[in-house]
């Protein structure tokens, strides 16, 4: 234990009012709160998950539509593509729903870590937050970070079944899907930008300028 | 930087008679307010989630030992290396340290007051590393050579052909022969400029929002995106924070970011919320193969332990110095430190001392707008107040400041010498100003020249009380 460690916990302590560390029950009570701690107060929801999600989503800027089939996902990435001029190169993330995808062959589509030139990325989504309309990425060998904030562009794929409705909820799921927390998870709500220059609003600052889910059943 | 808050008096005259800022201030003023309450009328839910924000910020303090330890237990386990400094200079070693070992030219920096606190930048420039502010803000007062004037909005008080002028200047050695000079320009120019930076580095630092007993995750909250871009690409990430962040669980923090950035911008939730956790792992696609998290100290602990102890709740939102007019008169620079507004007229002089900062609480008309704003529920005004009398008890201030104020505490502390006093001076003082307003009373000097109080009745306030009493009964 270094010197200053000690000597931060030290005067912590006197000015709680202690000498050592907390035992007994005190401590085994907020063992008992970090196991289960109090449900906090929660705002209400209307409409399903999926619709507040959309509704929240598309306020916070992003765009989004629904396929019937996580099969059409690649054309319905390809026509985004046309539509916008975005080029016909992606970069993409894995996952149990992109690994299962055929991509048509007038798309260059490349796995793994984005590079400076890459414009457009295809991310899945672990989960969503119906409250805030945000999508969440987790980190992992398959699912880079730098997937979601590098490229101009983020299209996100989420499973309607995973739009959970509490950030609460995902907390929830990480644990009882018996997951340590990933390095990165990412709540992202929107395109990014910045109110630096005059308090003036401008979508796309260093992150994505342009982002869209596609949620499929 | 270092303090310059001795010299509040002087800086606040510059500051109000800075045209262009005040026109800046001006622009800003009813924006962030307006903005946060159409966000709290949305949320019908805010008293409690607010009340419920304002128990956790407490329990986590008086906590504080036991949720730090298994913090700093639980991020250990995930790879992460916590280091603890008790002051800026130690946090200025670790850090520069860290970067010696990395080999590092290169540092990218997402927003950190904390290492505005201990003048990180400073430190890293000391030990021939290039900084590179990464927050749009932060840039652009980083080419200024200017420290921030807002806690979220660092660049607030510069206009749009300020900051065309800085880049014209900055990033014509770039190769940039135009000058950018409309909001999308310069902030496409800022982007296409900082990414090299972001794929150049070698050491990334951030700050954190807040720390998670529970999982030993740190918190961080951005809308540009840059904060991510700096702890993912360089193979080194750098939290510099502080010791009173750490909340209990990912649920305490999920409700305290309901208030922040609500409180902050007005968003429900910012564009990027997120919680990192230790190194990338060995079979991670990318992220930094080392994690550091210091811890600074510089006084809190000892905070924890006396009458400011709730300062310590501070999220840093930002939302007392939207809605104080001390704050929205002078801007930020003006407090000669590097937190501004209701919060840093009670923080700085804890910081720094009563000597170097006792002006601050001075500065404030104690109309509580700072307390009913925060979402934490931390009772600024008091504090500003208990300040006030600390500084009286240690006999510091002006001598003709104490002087007046122990005639005024002797005249208060006698209804009788009261009454007489001020049956004599509302006459006095009503035929002063014949006009309604009083601009100038002889003796104090300049004083009412920017602040004209209106005229009194021409009686005492007990006069006309016991005068409407009279003709109520009769």
């Amino acid at each position: 234990m270094s010197a200053s460690r000690k000597a931060i916990f030290t005067t912590i302590r006197a000015s709680l009012k202690r000498s050592a560390p907390l035992q007994g029950s005190v401590a085994g009570g907020l063992e008992a709160r970090l196991q289960n701690g109090p449900g906090h107060p929660r705002p209400a929801l209307d409409g399903t998950p999926e619709e507040h999600f959309a509704r929240r989503w598309r306020a916070a800027g992003g765009s989004c539509s629904r396929l019937g089939d996580s099969k059409g996902v690649p054309v319905a990435v390809a026509r985004y593509l046309r539509r916008h001029d975005l080029g016909s190169r992606l970069v993409r993330g894995g996952g149990s729903i992109l690994d299962q995808l055929h991509w048509p062959p007038r798309l260059t589509v490349r796995d793994g870590v984005p590079r400076d030139e890459d414009a457009v990325a295809v991310t899945e989504a672990w989960a969503a937050v119906a409250e805030t309309g945000s999508v969440v990425l987790c980190s992992s060998s398959f699912m880079p970070a730098t997937l979601s904030f590098l490229p101009a562009c983020n299209l996100v794929v989420v499973s309607a079944a995973r739009i959970l409705r509490y950030q609460e909820d995902v907390w929830a799921k990480l644990r009882c899907e018996g997951k340590d927390m990933p390095r990165g998870v990412h709540l992202i709500t929107g395109p990014s930008r910045t109110a630096d220059v005059e308090q003036t609003l401008q979508i796309g600052a260093h992150g994505p300028g342009r982002v869209h889910v596609f949620i499929v059943p | 930087m270092k303090p310059v808050v001795h010299d509040f008096p002087h800086r606040a005259a510059t500051a109000l008679a800075d045209e262009q800022l005040q026109g800046a201030l001006r622009q800003a003023r009813g924006g962030f307010v307006d903005k946060r309450r159409k966000a709290l009328e949305a949320l019908p839910e805010y008293p409690q989630i607010r009340a419920a924000a304002a128990d956790i910020r407490a329990h986590s303090l008086a906590h504080l030992d036991f949720y730090l330890e298994r913090f700093a237990e639980r991020a250990e386990a995930c790879g992460t290396r916590v280091h603890w400094a008790r002051d800026g200079a130690e946090a200025r070693q670790i850090i520069t340290d860290i970067c010696r070992e990395a080999d590092a030219r290169k540092v990218i920096k997402g927003k950190t007051m904390v290492g505005e606190e201990i003048d990180i930048n400073g430190a890293l420039e000391e030990a021939n590393l290039e900084v590179l502010e990464t927050d749009l803000g932060e840039y652009i007062i980083q080419l200024a050579k200017e420290t921030p004037s807002h806690i979220i909005a660092p660049a607030v008080h510069k206009n749009r052909a300020q900051i065309s002028s800085l880049f014209a200047r900055a990033h014509e050695k770039l190769g940039y022969k135009e000058a950018v000079t409309g909001i999308a320009e310069i902030v496409g120019r800022a982007r296409e400029v900082l990414r090299q930076g972001f794929l150049q580095a070698d050491v990334g630092i951030t700050g954190a929002n807040f720390l998670v007993a529970e999982t030993g995750s740190m918190v961080l909250v951005t809308n540009e995106g840059n904060g991510d871009l700096t702890s993912s690409l360089p193979d080194t990430h750098i939290v510099l924070t502080s010791i009173e962040k750490v909340v209990p669980t990912l649920d305490d923090a999920t409700t305290l970011l309901r208030v922040l950035a609500r409180s902050a911008t007005g968003q429900p939730i910012t564009s990027y919320t997120s919680f990192y956790t230790g190194p990338r792992r060995a079979d991670d696609a990318d992220g930094p193969s080392e994690m550091h998290v210091v811890l600074l100290d510089n006084g809190r602990s000892r905070m924890l332990g006396g009458d400011y102890a709730e300062m310590l709740r501070c999220i840093r939102c930002g939302a007392c110095l939207n809605h104080c007019p001390v704050y929205g008169s002078l801007g930020g620079h003006a407090y000669g430190w590097v937190y501004p507004g209701p919060m840093g007229a009670v923080l700085s002089p804890l910081l720094l001392g009563l000597p170097e900062a006792a002006h601050l609480p001075n500065a404030c008309t104690l109309n509580g707008h700072c307390a009913e704003v925060c979402p934490v529920g931390i009772p600024l005004p008091d504090m500003s107040r208990k300040l006030r009398q600390e500084e009286q008890a240690e006999g510091l201030g002006s001598r003709r400041d104490r002087a007046l104020l122990k005639v005024w505490s002797y005249v208060a502390r006698h209804p009788r010498l009261y009454h007489g006093l001020a049956g004599c001076a509302a006459p006095l003082l009503r035929w002063l100003c014949r006009s309604g307003m009083i601009h100038f009373v002889p003796g104090l000097g300049t004083l009412l020249a920017a602040r004209a109080c209106p005229a009194p009745e021409g009686h005492s306030f007990h006069r006309l009380w016991q005068k409407k009493s009279a003709e109520r009964t009769s």
